[in-house]
């Protein structure tokens, strides 16, 4: 008869004391949407990525900033002009303040550095062993007091792993977070990106150096003073030919075939110009490609990472051609 | 065309553009044009005059860089700001983990110091 009295209540008196465990499961099933840590460890990467790429790009370096300067006293030393101090104090004050935008390329790195350490965080997995130890250790203390342990060794595993739950679901959120807090950022950089005239600042001052070196080139290689050899190594090279050991020589000696390369090396550098502008483009175009990574995390999403890698290899590859 | 007008920005761009290409096509000729001259002076003249489109272009550069620099350095501090934001959150995760970590090593010290007095 007691039994039966009592049953109800000790059924009841377990309800209360699962209820607020219920809570917190469901509290834990709400909070671990589906965003998936390994996608954003990803797309931190690739982030880091696209911002070197994109600096390289956009930005003139300081080899072709010193190899412009260098050309342009050259042609007036060449023309027996006086050095153009005006134009090169131009190019100084220029260049530093172009450098200083650099910075947001640089902090952007910085910042995708950081989400990559959040994303990377093993604090869940170091919770779980802390709560475990915590009951080994409470345990130890009752065995040493002489007394029954006070926790059984599946309810500390379940501590733990409840722990480690919880602090997954807390760096889900912060990832979260912390993505969206990266994506309004770079939708304002491919806005300013985006801007005509940042684009033709940009753009144009990269070109303008760039065709004070190739001016220079193709007066050097007028005189003959630039081997060729190279060049000819790569025209001979799809029928598996390279340039013969006088060929420097016989083309110092034949106005035709100077000429003929000389153009190339015109043609070339002329390509180089439009590359510049491509590879603006590709900066932009990768930026984009990250914003909608980051909208395919916080969407628990999978993040397909394809079409960015395609465009940081768009990237690279417009930088190989500059640099050829 | 209204635009145009209308954007200072844009009318701004397309003046940067139509200098550039000047000073592009003025520096690009230069080579030929002073390989052509016979005298010194006629050489002296060809850079004179495509120095004049090159300082048109880099003053115009210089002076238009001014309307967007701070946009730059807004972007560049809200980036840093950011950074610092997501650093903290991740060493938010770090020490709640220390804590509990620290909870179980005072523990087990309690342990090891309650067996000294059994």
């Amino acid at each position: 008869m007691q039994t039966i009295v009592e049953q109800p209540n000790r059924c009841s008196r377990s309800a209360i004391v699962k209820l607020p465990l219920y809570v917190l499961v469901l509290f834990l099933l709400q909070a671990c949407h589906s965003l998936n840590i390994e996608s954003a460890r990803t797309l931190a990467e690739e982030g880091r990525n696209v911002a070197a790429a994109g600096s390289s790009q956009i930005f003139v370096s300081d080899m072709e900033f010193r190899n412009a300067r260098e050309a342009e006293v050259f042609m007036h030393a060449y023309a027996g002009a006086e050095k153009p101090d005006q134009i090169l104090e131009y190019y100084k004050s220029i260049m530093l303040e172009l450098s200083k935008r650099k910075t947001v390329f640089t902090n952007l790195a910085s910042l995708y550095a950081i989400f990559y350490d959040l994303s990377s965080n093993d604090a869940p997995a170091r919770i779980e062993t802390a709560v475990n130890n915590l009951g080994d250790a409470v345990n130890n203390y009752a065995t040493t007091l002489s007394s029954a342990p006070f926790l059984s060794n599946e309810s500390v595993t379940k501590a733990g792993a409840i722990a480690h739950a919880a602090m997954s679901a807390r760096k889900k959120n912060m990832i979260m977070q912390s993505s969206v807090l990266i994506r309004e950022r770079l939708h304002r950089l491919l806005k300013l990106l985006e801007n005509p005239l940042v684009r033709q600042q940009l753009v144009t001052w990269k070109m303008n150096l760039a065709q004070n070196r190739a001016a220079v080139a193709q007066m050097l290689m007028s005189h003959g003073v630039l081997d060729a050899t190279p060049l000819l190594n790569q025209m001979g090279s799809d029928a598996g030919l390279q340039g013969a050991p006088d060929a420097a020589d016989i083309i110092r000696k034949n106005t035709r075939l100077s000429n003929g390369l000389e153009q190339v090396i015109v043609y070339r550098m002329q390509n180089n110009l439009l590359a510049i502008d491509k590879g603006y483009d590709a900066t932009c175009k990768a930026i984009r490609e990250l914003i909608h990574l980051h909208e395919q995390l916080e969407k628990g999403e999978p993040v397909t990472v394809a079409s960015v890698r395609q465009a940081i290899a768009e990237l690279q590859s417009i930088a190989e051609q500059l640099n050829k | 065309m209204q635009t145009i007008v209308m954007d200072g920005n844009l009318q701004m761009a397309e003046a940067l553009a139509a200098f550039n290409a000047s000073t592009l096509a003025a520096t690009a000729a230069l080579p030929k044009a002073l390989d052509k001259c016979e005298t010194e002076q006629q050489m002296q003249k060809i850079i004179a005059d495509r120095d004049i489109v090159q300082l048109a272009y880099i003053n115009a550069l210089h002076k238009s860089l001014k309307h967007t620099g701070p946009l730059f350095e807004q972007i560049a501090k809200d980036l840093a700001c950011a950074a610092k934001e997501i650093e903290k959150k991740s060493k938010k995760l770090t020490s709640a983990a220390d804590a509990l970590s620290l909870l179980a090593d005072a523990a087990r010290l309690a342990s090891a110091l309650a067996l000294a007095f059994v």
